[in-house]
């Protein structure tokens, strides 16, 4: 379970964050709504423990793993970030890209190779594996991303607009992809998106962000009445 | 995507082979050519000979080591003060800089009296390691040479990790230690840069001639200047130099290559500040490590420097007596280093947007000259531009201005074209469409937009040319010197004294105008490009 309770974070006199709280239970979709800049990705990066934040913490499963005064690195945090521009590593093969996050586990060669392969299959690019990244199409390059922020068997998945340079088509499938995963995996997943109708299709539960605050939170019942004009209306507030 | 005029390129390219291209033509047919004949009279001198098999093995093997070297002191320096916590890194940040102002023959003055027998290091050493000790001509001259030059890895390794999307470096932290994430994708990542670095101290080096002057070590350039100088057997000379000719054509191409198509630059969501690394415990040892290497290069040579100097009044006496060579120097350098940085925007901006075929030939050409050892390239400007057609241009100080250009316009060029490809094509061409012509666009969109680019050209230009030895001193006009020369001299008269205070003179005056520049950079920088 993930939990943030009133937590704060400024970038100079700006604040980017303001006293948010939110959770997201193992197994159910958080999606995060806002226009650009109003603090959801820093959100994010809050919670990855790549910010340091100035006011409130952040929890999972009940352990304190930011503060201001305290920080857990991210690397034991057990969760994967996919990033808005994806930062698949240039350098990297497709295998080279997944494996690289399974170093830190224990795991033998073959072992690694074997969970590099069966990753690679859910998502359909066992066939590109020796690709580097720029040999892919867009929406290779999406699984690639979630290939790579699943290898590790994260507890939480945190998703950055990851699919907003796709088209429909490909969308859905990313769409369904993820819910799939979530469902097999059992994983807590914080969804950040600026599109009503996908966050609906995905969430459990959705909050709105204007201004670095909370401005809306409900259940997927609460979301079925919202119209576009609601939330535009959330976001002149 | 739009395409330089003709009117422009036409003149650009023309003058530039002129310049710049000519010189190597005639190096590379001079020695096919003889009394106005195709000839085989130094054919043979073109295949490995013996000779030339060591000058090359020696050459190498000294660049090799410098480049090594500083491939030590550069890299974890430029770590250090770009991914790390590191205390003071903004004042490390400018400090590496100083020894690009301290040329490399001054290093090797420097580190020559330091080392030989009586030297402070010399009889500090065996002190410390607890048994004889002595450091061969060949260590000196390769230590010379990279502190002269880590400066080069440390500015390209640092430029390439400023080009590297936070997220790629965030991205591995989720998953891997700091350390692995550094080792396994930052550097990596940068590695075309501490390539191309390396590769330009390698050139450098094996093109240098002053350090080995000094140390008496037989190598290439120097080779080059005695059968030149000495024996006045220009075409000998070309002859024996063409194996180095060849390799030096190589590594440029190998240089080009690197850096070509690999800008490892990413589109991240606005995080412009590069993710820094906690040092802990080695915060200290890092700390010691870069004081050291500014120990090395900047302050043991300009306390040095000072002792040697004496007295305020010596200082004063060489400074009014070599007024005329400083004032001289230094309007030649600034004339050079602006006619480079001109033509350095034009062409970039030609090979920016020329067709993708022309576009590598035309990379590969401007960058070429400047692995032509010094001494050499002085060589084919001289027979080049000594004619009677020329005469009045030849015994002129415009044939300095020329031979700084020929040499060191492939790094302003380099430098300029980095900073136009990082414009946007659009910006340009919603200009044309606005109904100004080319000259209004690239005067109120390009200039202002490389604006960092050009002063760096400009800069680079400057201090290349003031410290420029090998080109001087063959093509320099006769009864006038430069500093480099007139040290030059005063050091084969054994004059210690003058040499160093006409050394520290130099290292002052530069200290004082690229401060000046750097104040008045910070000052006018517009907003949009302050991070």
């Amino acid at each position: 379970m993930i939990q943030v309770k009133k937590i704060s974070k400024y970038f100079g006199t700006v604040q980017a964050v303001r006293d948010v709280s939110l959770s997201v239970k193992n197994g159910e979709i958080l999606a995060v709504l806002g226009p650009s800049g109003c603090g959801k990705s820093t959100l994010l990066r809050l919670i990855a423990g790549l910010e340091r934040p100035d006011a409130g913490t952040v929890e999972l499963d009940e352990r304190m793993v930011s503060s201001r005064a305290e920080m857990v690195p991210p690397v034991f945090r057990r969760l994967s970030l996919i990033f808005q521009d994806l930062a698949l590593w240039p350098h990297m093969t497709v295998s080279e890209n997944v494996a690289f996050t399974l170093s830190r586990n224990s795991l033998l060669r073959s072992e690694k190779a074997d969970r590099v392969k069966e990753i690679l299959r859910q998502v359909y690019l066992l066939d590109l594996c020796k690709r580097y990244p720029h040999q892919l199409s867009g929406g290779e390059r999406q699984r690639l991303a979630i290939a790579r922020a699943i290898a590790s068997n994260p507890l939480y998945l945190l998703m950055d607009e990851p699919f907003n340079s796709l088209d429909m088509l490909l969308k859905q499938e990313m769409m369904d992809l993820t819910m799939a995963l979530r469902k097999e995996c059992q994983m807590a997943i914080i969804y950040v998106a600026h599109d009503l109708e996908e966050a609906a299709y995905m969430a459990d539960n959705l909050v709105i962000i204007n201004h670095g605050k909370v401005v809306w939170s409900g259940s997927r019942a609460d979301m079925i009445g919202l119209t576009k004009g609601d939330f535009m209306a959330f976001l002149r507030r | 995507m739009l395409q330089c005029p003709r009117w422009l390129s036409y003149p650009v390219l023309t003058a530039f082979s002129l310049i710049v291209i000519a010189p190597i033509l005639f190096l590379v047919l001079s020695p096919f050519w003889h009394e106005g004949h195709i000839s085989g009279l130094y054919l043979q001198e073109l295949i490995l000979s013996t000779r030339q098999l060591g000058l090359l093995k020696t050459s190498m093997l000294l660049a090799g080591t410098a480049t090594s070297l500083a491939l030590v002191l550069g890299l974890p320096y430029a770590l250090l003060v770009e991914r790390t916590d590191l205390p003071g890194r903004s004042l490390f940040g400018l400090a590496y800089i100083i020894p690009l102002l301290i040329p490399p023959y001054m290093q090797a003055i420097v580190w020559d009296s330091l080392l030989a027998k009586g030297g402070w290091i010399a009889e500090l050493l065996p002190f410390l390691i607890g048994g004889p000790f002595e450091v061969s001509p060949f260590w000196a001259a390769a230590l010379s040479l990279s502190l002269a030059y880590y400066p080069f890895v440390t500015l390209l390794t640092i430029s390439g990790l400023r080009g590297i999307d936070r997220s790629y470096e965030d991205a591995g932290i989720l998953h891997r230690s700091p350390w692995s994430s550094l080792s396994r994708i930052t550097v990596p990542l940068a590695a075309p840069h501490i390539i191309s670095g390396a590769l330009f101290v390698f050139i450098f080096s094996i093109i240098d001639f002053g350090v080995p002057d000094i140390f008496r070590l037989r190598v290439y350039p120097l080779e080059i200047f005695i059968q030149f100088s000495g024996l006045y057997d220009e075409k000998a000379a070309v002859a024996l130099a063409f194996p180095l000719l060849l390799l030096m054509a190589g590594l440029v191409l190998i240089q080009v290559r690197c850096m070509k198509g690999r800008s490892y630059v990413g589109f991240g969501n606005g995080q412009r500040k590069n993710r820094r690394f906690s040092l802990g415990r080695a915060k200290f040892p890092a700390l010691a490590f870069s004081v050291f290497v500014l120990c090395l290069s900047v302050f043991i040579p300009v306390l040095f420097l000072i002792r040697t100097t004496g007295t305020w009044a010596i200082f004063m006496d060489v400074l009014v007596s070599s007024w005329p060579e400083i004032v001289y120097s230094f309007a030649m350098a600034f004339a050079a280093a602006l006619i480079m940085t001109v033509f350095a925007f034009f062409i970039a901006y030609i090979m920016e947007r020329s067709p993708s075929k022309y576009r590598g030939v035309l990379e590969y050409m401007t960058q070429l000259p400047f692995a032509i050892p010094a001494i050499l390239l002085g060589v084919a400007l001289i027979k080049l531009w000594n004619h009677p057609v020329t005469a009045w241009l030849y015994g002129s100080s415009f044939m300095i201005i020329i031979g700084y250009v020929a040499h060191f316009a492939p790094f302003s060029i380099r430098v300029v074209l980095s900073s136009l490809k990082q414009i946007n094509p659009h910006l340009e061409e919603i200009g044309h469409l606005a109904g100004h012509n080319w000259l209004r666009t690239a005067g109120r969109i390009l200039v202002p937009l490389t604006r960092t680019g050009l002063l760096t050209a400009f800069f680079i230009g400057f201090i290349l040319s003031l410290g420029d030895l090998g080109i001087s001193l063959l093509i320099i006009p006769p009864g006038i010197q430069t500093i480099p020369i007139k040290i030059y001299n005063f050091m084969h008269y054994g004059a210690e004294a003058k040499v160093a205070a006409l050394s520290l003179a130099l290292l002052g005056m530069q200290l004082i105008l690229v401060t000046g520049l750097l104040t008045l950079y910070h000052k006018t920088t517009p907003s949009y490009e302050r991070p």
